[in-house]
């Protein structure tokens, strides 16, 4: 167990230097550069914010210090088009708007996703699976930015519920984009819940458990719920880090200063320091996850503690 | 007269020719009533999309990119069949020529990515040992980056056109595919079949491609099919935000960004486009759906 907790983490530093590294080159390659604006700032005065920011220098010194910055010193430093702010203060304003708005998301997702594929399931090609079926497909098929505006339109507009946009003081303005977020991860999350189910219900022991008379609801819960929620626990792995490190869509929609809108804007605007900080944040998140995940699958599934004895 | 019949009988049976893998698919694809009528349904959307480009081209149907200005946000069959936008443009035209674009994009972006991801994978799980896990390492790294970034730099790269987007998006969406051939190809070099092959001396690109490859068909077609939806999505995100199909071309993503800007003044905008596009989506799903039951005769024996 200690090995393979020792392994996964130096993987996840190779991991995490591949991708600093991967998008320092396509930065180094990519034209444009952050100080281009509409005033013509004069050459020199350019010349002088690009040694400020340590831009002067060759590639490969730049490269070297920018992962002592993350590795060694814990520090994005400054951003480059929000003046004054450094990257982790820019991060730790907006990491927490797009963790409670996904946070609410997954739980809306799995609060309905899970109940609603293990009824598909027991009620298999019945009524009540073809309509958890099918708002399962029109979670998945109903793009979020229609589904956005509309929400916008019936639950701000026309209910006055909630705020139609922004971060305001209002407590509750962030339960319509968790929502809306939640929708469409609710749909995979019933689909492979479903699917979790009835392999896990074709299992021989389901049928002893039948004919020794346990109640349908017993069997359900106790028997191969867990058996049956591997597909979606793998699944989650690399679904929550995109849930919880913001949707760009959702958060452009509702006005959100969340990670999402950052990543964008410092990917368009070259601002490199912060988008090596949303990258980082968004590649930790994803390794923690799925780490989570593999941990999960390991204490549910008896069989991969069995033969091999250790994790792969 | 028992005895005959049963010897009639035994001739029928001989009589029939056997029927292939992808016979018997079809077979089972075509039972499964909802899926059978999706690919239908895709046929006619495609159809309807070409069809009304090639119109609109010959003057019978209004040209999609046509501006009246005096004409602007006309209600649906007030001369227009789904009404005009902003700029007095047709929608329904509009909506048959974006349809066509995000056809093209979701089937070619997913060609790069098949064929992409099917090469990486193969060779990967082919040569095994330490190239495959640096291989493996470096998918993990794409795995772990947000895909937008990638998108966003490659397009800023190369500039913003069709090609490119093609290109962008199939860079990123190829991860997936890549995985579940280079598990197939791992668990498929180990069989006789190979062994047989490599004794006969066959090179290595001869086995890869014309007998590896080839068995890995049956995953990798119903992971096509779900990707194109996939692909369509991120297309339509990206040109919802400003960075996918530029103007004056326009794709289902471009209409619905437009849509929503004026969704309560001239709720159609919005709605049409989404519909064709809901459409698409779920037809396209539920027919990956039935290629997976017909495909994978395990999973489809209730």
């Amino acid at each position: 167990m200690l090995r393979f907790v020792l392994g996964r983490l130096v993987q996840s530093l190779v991991v995490l230097v591949g991708i600093l590294t991967l998008t320092f080159i396509l930065l180094q390659l990519a034209p444009g550069n952050p100080f281009a604006t509409e005033k013509n700032i004069p050459e020199h005065i350019v010349a002088n914010m690009r040694k400020y920011y340590g831009l002067d220098r060759p590639p490969l010194e730049q490269w070297f210090r920018m992962l002592g910055n993350y590795f060694v010193r814990f520090d994005g430093g400054e951003s480059f088009t929000k003046d004054g702010f450094t990257v982790n203060e820019i991060i730790q304003e907006s990491l927490p708007v797009s963790l409670l708005v996904g946070g609410a998301g997954l739980v809306f997702a799995l609060g309905l996703g899970v109940p609603l594929g293990v009824i598909a399931a027991a009620r298999r090609n019945r009524g009540a699976d073809y309509l958890a079926s099918s708002l399962a497909l029109a979670g998945i098929c109903l793009p979020t930015f229609v589904v956005a505006p509309l929400a916008i339109a019936v639950f701000a507009l026309e209910l006055g519920w909630f705020a139609p946009a922004g971060w305001e003081d209002r407590r509750l303005d962030w339960i319509l984009p968790a929502i809306v977020l939640g929708l469409f991860y609710m749909g995979y999350i019933t689909r492979i819940t479903r699917a979790g189910m009835l392999e896990a219900l074709s299992q021989d022991y389901v049928r002893t458990a039948l004919a020794k008379g346990l109640p349908e609801g017993r069997i359900l819960v106790i028997h191969t719920l867990r058996h049956g929620l591997l597909p979606l626990v793998s699944y989650l792995g690399p679904a929550v880090a995109g849930i919880l490190a913001g949707s760009f869509v959702v958060e452009t929609i509702f006005g959100l200063p969340g990670m999402g809108l950052h990543t964008v804007a410092a990917a368009r605007d070259r601002d490199m320091p912060l988008l090596m900080g949303s990258v980082m944040t968004y590649g930790a998140m994803v390794l923690v996850s799925n780490f989570l995940s593999d941990l999960a699958q390991y204490w549910m599934n008896p069989r991969m503690r069995g033969a091999g004895g250790e994790l792969s | 007269m028992n005895e005959v019949n049963s010897v009639r009988e035994l001739q029928i049976v001989e009589a029939v020719p056997g029927t292939s893998l992808g016979q018997d698919a079809w077979r089972r694809l075509k039972r499964n009533r909802l899926a059978y009528a999706c690919l239908w349904a895709l046929g006619g959307i495609l159809l309807l999309c070409s069809g009304g480009a090639l119109l609109s081209w010959a003057g019978i149907l209004p040209d999609p990119n046509a501006t009246h200005l005096d004409r602007i946000l006309a209600a649906p069959g007030d001369g227009y069949l789904l009404g005009s936008d902003a700029l007095g443009r047709d929608v329904f035209a509009r909506i048959l020529f974006g349809g066509l674009v995000s056809i093209a994009v979701g089937v070619v972006a997913t060609l790069v990515s098949v064929i992409i991801g099917v090469t990486y994978g193969a060779v990967a799980g082919y040569v095994g040992g330490r190239c495959d896990a640096v291989m493996m390492r470096f998918v993990d790294i794409l795995y772990a980056m947000p895909f937008v970034i990638l998108v966003i730099v490659l397009m800023s790269l190369f500039g913003m056109n069709l090609f490119w987007l093609f290109i962008a998006i199939g860079a990123v969406e190829w991860l997936t595919m890549a995985r579940i051939v280079r598990g197939q190809v791992m668990s498929l070099k180990k069989q006789e079949f190979i062994e047989a092959a490599r004794s006969l001396g066959l090179g290595h690109g001869s086995i890869l491609f014309r007998h590896l490859i080839p068995n890995c068909l049956g995953p990798v077609i119903v992971y096509t099919t779900l990707t194109v939806p996939s692909v369509m999505r991120l297309e339509a995100v990206l040109s919802f935000l400003g960075m996918g199909v530029q103007p004056p071309n326009s794709s289902w993503g471009t209409l619905i960004k437009e849509g929503a800007d004026r969704m309560t003044t001239s709720a159609g905008l919005l709605l049409f486009p989404a519909a064709a596009f809901a459409l698409t989506l779920f037809c396209l799903n539920f027919l990956g759906d039935g290629l997976r039951d017909a495909l994978d005769p395990k999973g489809s024996k209730d």
